[in-house]
């Protein structure tokens, strides 16, 4: 039974710096460019999106305060998140996915719109040419 | 124990906040990219109306909410209905701004109605 204790804190200690060490180089390799950000919040064209842009705030929102609500806490726990904290994170969700479903219809109905406009011309040309 | 708990503690705080800096700092250098992130992409106007409001209400939500947790750090605090109700209506505005003008840019227009309908 004495044993347990301190196997736990080792395997507490490998844990925290075994973690550590993997945060630290995903860091690293992100500020000397080998994983690249440029794209985190842009869209397939290139274009940045709002929609990703604020799923990105409320993500760091809430993971900050997370993590400062359960560093506070003592002894260390993790708290219970109040439904409204999710329902914001719903709404941020839900609309992305939202935003992603009229983006795509309307592309299907802009290609639509420009097939029935030279099916149109095509008609009027030949109507010109007889 | 208490050595674990005060090094993950350092450790934890060290890390959160050099990712959160190193993602600001890119998003404010324009490393990040965040060209066309106000624009209206359907009517090629500069600046949406939708989109701003959007953006001022989902920064000044986030930045209440984080201020709220700062000042007492020992419980999530509650957030106001009010503020939720704002946080819909406004994701709602944003999406029926960005529905009606795909509807109406892909509307055909009344004379190519009128001419099918015509021959």
């Amino acid at each position: 039974m004495n044993g347990f204790p301190l196997l736990a804190l080792m395997v507490g200690w490998g844990v925290a710096i075994a973690l550590g060490a993997l945060w630290l180089v995903l860091l690293y390799l992100i500020i000397i460019g080998r994983i690249d950000l440029r794209r985190l919040i842009s869209e397939s064209n290139g274009d940045a999106s709002m929609s990703r842009f604020q799923f990105l705030i409320f993500s760091f929102v809430i993971a900050l305060s997370l993590f400062l609500v359960t560093i506070s806490s003592n002894p260390l726990a993790l708290p219970t998140v109040p439904p409204e904290i999710l329902g914001l994170l719903g709404i941020s969700g839900g609309s992305y996915v939202l935003a992603k479903g009229i983006q795509t219809s309307g592309n299907v109905g802009m290609q639509q719109t420009k097939v029935k406009e030279m099916e149109l011309e095509q008609t009027t040309e030949s109507k010109e040419n007889e | 124990m208490i050595a674990l708990f005060a090094f993950v503690r350092f450790e934890a705080t060290f890390l959160v906040g050099a990712t959160v800096l190193v993602v600001v700092y890119q998003l404010l250098t324009g490393h990040i990219n965040t060209r066309g992130l106000l624009d209206d992409k359907l009517t090629g106007r500069q600046f949406s109306p939708e989109r701003i409001q959007l953006l001022a209400i989902t920064v000044g939500g986030a930045l209440f909410y984080l201020i709220k947790v700062i000042g007492d750090p020992t419980h999530f605090p509650q957030l106001p209905r009010e503020l939720v109700l704002a946080m819909g209506g406004s994701n709602a505005l944003y999406l029926g701004g960005k529905a009606f003008s795909l509807f109406s840019r892909t509307r055909p227009a009344p004379e190519a109605e009128t001419q099918n309908k015509g021959g």
